[in-house]
Parts: structure tokens; C-alpha cells; sequence
């Protein structure tokens, strides 16, 4: 009996059930890798408190707000869901480009339409699912002690169901505000708070570790290398040099690997971090490239080819270098460190 | 508003412009534009914004008969340990869930566990034992290694503290399940092999 009890996760046969100590609020946020690492964040309404559950591989790690303590909720539509609507519809449609010149150029058969179907697919389903989930936001809380952003709450209409529950709990708490009183107390409302620092491990903005972007760099100095040597290549086609770019597209792809790795979670500014993500579709585009042109002629395909990789990496490189020089200047003013740190 | 160290700005400012939010935008219920950049936002200002907390220092001792502080002797006590006892100032008293304690019961309490309400950090056992037994599907031959790992976890950990929100333990029962079966499976293949080497 012991064993069906707590396999149902309460008590059975006249006994009473046990009471619900929390309830789940809608939105949920996964991280990029949550497959692998099963990395989520939920948000539970207790008694007292709000639960926020952060998942990463097989453990969780609790934040809690107390409904006296909460101060602030603040909800700021994004464009982050209609950037990422472009991303995919960006995709599929050159997919869907790409098997049309395929069919009408290259005479592409049965292999080659499947493929680029497929993957055209999967684009216009994520698409699609991204377009379903609607419009995103950023919900941020704050206390008299620090402000915390609920990651889960980041899509509109699910965040705006779960502060409309918060809301009720809060108030039953601390008693309903308006802007009458918000308006006699002007200058308390909208005066500075002071901030303190998260638990060690805890995965939210306020908590991003700290990285001065070395990948980054050898990343910039990878796409400047490939420039030049693509840029020679256009001068003086030579057999050694595409061996050596075929060397160094291995190392910036391990690199790019590696880069990303090390960006997830920290204080990098968003232009950084961006640069890498167009990195990396510029890679899968230049791989497309050359599986896509090569019924092309030959001359004609490698000289296109070293051009485009010559300016791309060289913009790719200057960009990122420029980015990683003045996020770490800013930083070492803004911590009163020297630089290069 | 920009952040400076040790403070921050309040969140009722846009964060695009940074300019601050109307006063009747506040609990108004619905998403209202900023009118210097258009970013759409809803604020929700409760109560508490108006109570700064403030810190206590502790009274100076005035007699050498008063009862003094266990951690400050030279501060006055004034209230009891509910945990060990001792005498505490106001200052090293921590109100926790209107009951008081002093700052090593309250440590103590969260790494013994003994304050649920205290623990931030909890290991999932029963996702664990599950993720090994379902590993073989990618790859098998690794069950011969990680199922009775799977079975001894999810024995061991049965009655471990699972997630704090509720959650059955019919993942432990799979993963008992499934790790048994492959076991068996893997005494079978063996015995195989040997009989027909």
C-alpha cells in the first residue's frame, strides 16, 4: 500500500489527500541545448511565495519571492519572436529557392528535391510552431533588494495569464495599489533600489558569468586568416592553398563550436554573441555553396566562391574583433580594471 | 537610468528609452505603449514598493545585569534563539516565517535541510535512474554497464527527497523496470555466447 501511495503521489482509500502545496503557472523556458541538458525553468505559485525552478541536467535549482516582498512586475513586448519568424522563414524560402533553381537549372532528380524538401520542412514547422506560440516578452520582478527576470514567463499570452494569477496572490498579501497612490508617493516609487548578489550557480541575467571574449577573438583572427588566403586564392589559385583552407574551415568550425559553448550564460553583450550566430550561417551558407554549385564551371565557381569568402571573413573578423575591442574597453571602464585585462 | 555598482535602477522605466512609466499605466491590465519609443509594456506596482526596509543595529548594553547578545556582548538581547537558545540583539536576530533564529541555525537549517524552505538546490534521482535505463536506445552496449547503476540509484534514492513540487515516483519504478529487464537480457546474451563458443 506504501508503494502504490507513493507511486500516485498521494493517499489512497478514505485517506484524505495530501494538499497541493504548489501550482504550475503557464510558460515555460528552455535553454538551447535542453535536449542534452534538460536545461528549463518553471514558475510555481505557493502559499507564501513564488517558486521559480530552474532544470539543468538532473537537478534543480529553487528561487523563491515572497508575495510581501514583491515590489514590481514589469511585462516588455520583444521583437526576439518576429526576429526568429524571419530566421526560419529566411531558411525555408532559401530552401525552397534553392530546389527550384536545383529542378530548373541543375537537373535535380528524386535525392536532391527530398532533401531540400525536408529541410525545408523542418523550417517551415518550426516556423510555423514559433508563429502558434506568439508574440514574446520579457518579464522582469523586482523586490526591495534586487531585480530578477522569470525566463519562462517570455511569451506574451502565457506571461500575461500567469501575472494576471500573481496579481491576485500578491494582493491578498500586501492589499491592491493604484495610481493615485503611485502618484502621492512619486519619488519612492520610481527612486533607485539596491541590489545584492544571486546564489552561486543560479542561471538568470543578473547572475551572467563574466567572459572577455578570447574565443571570440581567435575566432575574428580565424576569419581574418581565411580572407587573406581567400583573397590570395583569387590571385593565385594554388592547390596548397585550398589544403590550408580546408585546415582552417576545420579549426572555425571547432572554434565556432567552442564559442558558443562559452558565450551561453554570460555578460557578453548581445552584438558579440550575435556575431558568432552570423558566423555561423555564413559557414552552412558557404557549405551550401560549394555542395549546391559545383555542377557549375568550375573556373567560374571558385573564383565567385574566394571572392564572396574574402569579403564575408573579412567583414565577419573586423566586425567581431571591433565588437570584442569595445566590450572589453567598456568593461574595463565600468569595473575600474586596466586594459587588456 | 543607468546601473551603477551596488544599486539599480527601479524596473518602472522604459528599457528602451528609459523614461519613467505613467502613473495610470500601473495595474491598469493591459499592455499600454511608451510614448517616447512605442515599446509595449504592463507594470504591476504592489504595496511594497513604499516600505524600504531598514536595517537593525542592536541596543548598547545600559546595565552589566541585562542579558547581553551571545555573538555581541556588549549589545543588549532581545529575543531567543528558537533553534539553540541563545540570547540574540536585534541585529543578529533573523525572522524567518515569524519565528526567530540566529544566523548559524538558519545556515544550519539549509545545509542539513532542515528548513525546506531554506534549500535551493535539489538533486533529481529518479530522472537520473531513468535518463541510464533509457540510454541504451541510442546506444547498447552501455546497458550492460548502466543498468544496474539505474536500479542501484533508483533503490537507493527511493525515499530521497525528490522536486519540491509534486512529482510521483513512477520514474523510479520504470527505471527499475527497464534496468531489470536489460540485466536480463545481458545474462541471456552471455550465456549464449558462451554456450555456442
Amino acid at each position: 500500500m506504501v508503494l502504490l501511495d507513493s507511486l500516485l503521489g498521494h493517499e489512497i482509500l478514505g485517506m484524505p489527500l495530501k494538499e497541493k502545496e504548489y501550482w504550475k503557472l503557464p510558460g515555460v523556458a528552455r535553454d538551447a541545448f535542453t535536449l542534452v541538458n534538460r536545461g528549463r525553468n518553471y514558475l510555481f505559485l505557493g502559499k507564501d511565495h513564488l517558486l521559480m525552478i530552474a532544470n539543468s541536467w538532473f537537478s534543480e535549482t529553487y528561487k523563491r519571492f515572497y508575495y510581501r516582498d514583491i515590489q514590481a512586475i514589469v511585462l516588455t513586448k520583444t521583437m526576439t519572436g518576429k526576429i526568429y519568424n524571419s530566421v526560419y522563414g529566411g531558411t525555408a524560402a532559401f530552401f525552397g529557392i534553392l530546389m527550384a533553381i536545383g529542378v530548373g537549372f541543375w537537373g535535380w532528380r528524386e535525392v536532391g528535391i527530398v532533401v531540400t524538401a525536408i529541410f525545408m520542412g523542418i523550417f517551415v514547422m518550426i516556423l510555423l510552431i514559433n508563429t502558434l506560440l506568439g508574440a514574446t516578452c520579457v518579464t522582469t520582478l523586482q523586490t526591495a533588494v534586487h531585480t530578477e527576470r522569470l525566463p519562462s514567463l517570455g511569451r506574451l499570452r502565457s506571461a500575461r495569464k500567469a501575472l494576471h494569477l500573481i496579481q491576485a496572490k500578491v494582493e491578498e498579501v500586501q492589499g491592491a495599489m493604484d495610481a493615485s497612490i503611485i502618484d502621492a508617493h512619486h519619488d519612492l516609487v520610481f527612486s533607485t533600489i539596491s541590489v545584492t548578489a544571486h546564489p552561486k550557480g543560479w542561471r538568470s541575467n543578473d547572475s551572467r558569468r563574466h567572459e572577455n571574449g578570447r574565443s571570440h577573438e581567435i575566432l575574428s583572427f580565424l576569419f581574418l586568416a581565411d580572407a587573406v588566403i581567400s583573397a590570395i586564392h583569387v590571385i593565385f589559385p594554388h592547390i596548397s592553398l585550398t589544403v590550408l583552407e580546408v585546415a582552417l574551415a576545420a579549426s572555425l568550425i571547432g572554434v565556432m563550436i567552442w564559442t558558443i559553448a562559452h558565450q551561453v550564460h554570460t555578460d557578453l553583450p548581445k552584438g558579440v554573441q550575435c556575431v558568432v550566430w552570423v558566423a555561423l550561417a555564413y559557414i552552412y551558407i558557404s557549405l551550401m555553396w560549394i555542395v549546391a554549385a559545383k555542377p557549375i564551371d568550375p573556373k567560374y565557381w571558385s573564383f565567385a566562391y574566394h571572392i564572396f569568402s574574402a569579403i564575408g571573413s573579412s567583414v565577419l573578423g573586423c566586425v567581431g574583433l571591433a565588437l570584442v575591442y569595445s566590450w572589453r574597453r567598456q568593461y574595463a571602464r565600468r569595473t575600474h580594471t586596466p586594459f587588456p585585462e | 537610468m543607468s546601473s551603477s555598482a551596488g544599486y539599480s535602477a527601479s524596473l518602472l522605466y522604459c528599457t528602451k528609452c528609459g523614461e519613467p512609466f505613467p502613473s495610470e499605466a500601473c495595474n491598469a491590465g493591459l499592455l499600454q505603449q511608451c510614448v517616447h519609443c512605442a515599446t509595449q509594456y504592463q507594470p504591476l506596482v504592489f504595496p511594497a514598493i513604499l516600505h524600504r526596509p531598514e536595517g537593525q543595529t542592536g541596543e548598547a548594553l545600559v546595565r552589566e545585569e541585562d542579558a547581553s547578545c551571545f555573538y555581541h556582548p556588549t549589545k543588549k538581547a532581545v529575543i531567543v534563539c528558537e533553534g539553540c537558545g541563545v540570547f540574540l540583539c536585534a541585529l543578529c536576530d533573523v525572522v524567518f516565517k515569524e519565528r526567530h533564529f540566529c544566523s548559524k541555525c538558519i545556515e544550519k537549517g539549509k545545509t542539513k535541510g532542515k528548513i525546506k524552505d531554506l534549500e535551493h538546490h535539489r538533486v533529481l534521482y529518479d530522472d537520473l535512474a531513468l535518463t541510464l535505463a533509457t540510454l541504451p536506445v541510442l546506444l547498447f552496449w552501455v546497458s550492460l554497464l548502466t543498468a544496474p547503476i539505474a536500479c542501484y540509484i533508483a533503490i537507493r534514492y527511493w525515499n530521497a527527497p525528490g522536486s519540491l513540487v509534486p512529482r510521483t515516483k513512477i520514474r523510479f519504478l520504470f527505471a527499475i523496470v527497464l534496468s531489470l529487464g536489460e540485466m536480463v537480457g545481458w545474462f541471456f546474451l552471455i550465456r549464449y555466447l558462451v554456450m555456442k563458443s
